[in-house]
C-alpha cells in the first residue's frame, strides 16, 4: 500500500512537471524545418503526391526497408518460439474451454467479404502514393483477408513456411531494389530514374516498392497469425 | 491544454500500469497504452487548426507537417511487432510454469 501510495507520488510529481514542460506547447502550433521544405519540394524530388509516401519511400527509405525487416524479424520469432520443442508443455490448456464452433452465417458472410477485402487491400497498396495508404496499411488489411481465409474450412492451409520463404525473398527483392539507385544514380536508396524524368513514369518506383512492402507485411503478419490460432488449439 | 494534460495522464497511466501490474498480459496491455499515448503526442503537437491532410490535391489548404505521420507509422509497426512477440512469449511462459504472475514467477526462477 506504502509502495502504490509512493508510486502514486512520483508519477503525480512526474505527471506536473511534464504539464509545466508542454504548456507553451499547447496553443503554438510549431512545424519542422524538414516538413516545411517538403511540403514545398516534396513532389518534384520524389515524383509522390502523399508526402508522407515521400519521406518513407524515399528521403528515408534506408529506415523504413529495415523497418520492414523487423517485422520479418519478429515473424520468425513468433513463428521459432511456437514450434520449439525447448519448452515442455506441464501445464497444456484447460480442457474445459473448448472453442466454440463458428456459426454458418459468419462463414457465408467471410466467404462473400473475401474477395472484396482482397482487392481494397491491393487499391491500398497500388495508390498508397496518391492517397492514404502504402504498403505497411495495405499490407494489414491482406493479412487480415488471408485470416478470413484461414477461417473458411476448404481454404484453409495452415503451413507457415512457404510463406516465411516468401517473406525471406521478399525482403532480399526490397533491399536489392533500393540499391539499384546506385547504379543508375549513384546514390544507394533513392528512385533510380533520375530526377529529370516525367514524374508519372517516376511513380512506377513508388507502386513497385509499396508492392513489396505490402506484400512482405502481408506474409509477415499472417504468419504471426496463423501461428495463434494453432496455439490456442 | 486540455488533450495535452489528458495525453499526459495517458502516459502516466501506461507508466504507473508497468510498475505495478503483476500479470504479464496486463503488463503488455500497459505497454500498448503507453505506445498510444506517445504516438497521440506527436500528432497532437503537430496538428494545425484549420490543416490538411499532407496530400498534394487541387483542393488546396494549409497541410499539416508530414514528417511527424511518417515516423509514428514507423512506431506502430514496431509495436505490433513486439506486441506479437511478448504475447507468444507469455504463451509459452504459461505452458512451461502455469502461471503468469510476475511475483510467483520470479520465486520459481530463484528456486530452480
Amino acid at each position: 500500500m506504502i509502495k502504490k501510495l509512493m508510486l502514486l507520488l512520483m508519477f503525480g510529481f512526474i505527471f506536473l512537471y511534464a504539464l509545466t514542460a508542454t504548456a507553451p506547447l499547447a496553443d503554438s502550433f510549431p512545424e519542422t524545418s524538414i516538413g516545411e521544405t517538403v511540403i514545398h519540394r516534396g513532389y518534384d524530388e520524389t515524383a509522390s503526391k502523399n508526402l508522407v509516401a515521400a519521406i518513407l519511400l524515399d528521403y528515408r527509405l534506408f529506415d523504413s526497408i529495415f523497418e520492414a525487416g523487423i517485422l520479418l524479424i519478429s515473424a520468425a520469432g513468433v513463428l521459432y518460439m511456437s514450434r520449439s520443442s525447448g519448452f515442455s508443455k506441464p501445464f497444456p490448456r484447460a480442457k474445459e474451454a473448448a472453442v466454440p464452433k463458428d456459426s454458418d452465417s459468419i462463414l457465408a458472410v467471410s466467404r462473400i467479404l473475401y474477395p472484396f477485402m482482397l482487392l481494397f487491400g491491393f487499391y491500398i497498396i497500388v495508390f498508397g502514393d496518391l492517397s492514404p495508404g502504402g504498403g505497411f496499411q495495405g499490407g494489414v488489411i491482406l493479412a487480415t483477408a488471408r485470416l478470413i481465409s484461414v477461417y473458411i474450412p476448404e481454404k484453409a492451409s495452415e503451413n507457415t513456411d512457404p510463406l516465411n520463404r516468401l517473406e525471406k525473398i521478399l525482403f532480399l527483392c526490397l533491399l536489392s531494389l533500393g540499391l539499384i539507385s546506385l547504379f543508375t544514380r549513384g546514390a544507394p536508396f533513392t528512385n533510380f530514374f533520375s530526377g529529370s524524368v516525367d514524374p508519372e513514369f517516376r511513380r512506377l518506383f513508388l507502386v513497385l516498392l509499396n508492392l513489396l512492402i505490402g506484400l512482405k507485411v502481408s506474409s509477415g503478419l499472417t504468419i504471426i497469425f496463423i501461428r495463434f490460432i494453432k496455439e490456442g488449439k | 491544454m486540455l488533450q495535452l494534460s489528458l495525453i499526459l495522464l495517458m502516459i502516466g497511466l501506461g507508466l504507473y500500469g508497468l510498475a505495478t501490474s503483476r500479470h504479464l498480459i496486463k503488463s503488455i496491455i500497459f505497454l500498448n497504452v503507453l505506445e498510444a499515448a506517445v504516438i497521440l503526442f506527436f500528432l497532437r503537437l503537430f496538428y494545425l487548426p484549420e490543416g490538411t491532410a499532407p496530400i498534394i490535391t487541387s483542393l488546396g489548404g494549409e497541410a499539416v507537417d508530414p514528417l511527424p505521420q511518417a515516423l509514428m507509422i514507423t512506431t506502430i509497426v514496431i509495436g505490433a511487432s513486439v506486441t506479437a512477440l511478448a504475447l507468444m512469449m507469455s504463451i509459452k511462459i504459461y505452458h512451461q510454469y502455469g502461471t503468469l504472475d510476475w511475483k510467483i514467477l520470479l520465486e520459481k526462477e530463484d528456486n530452480q
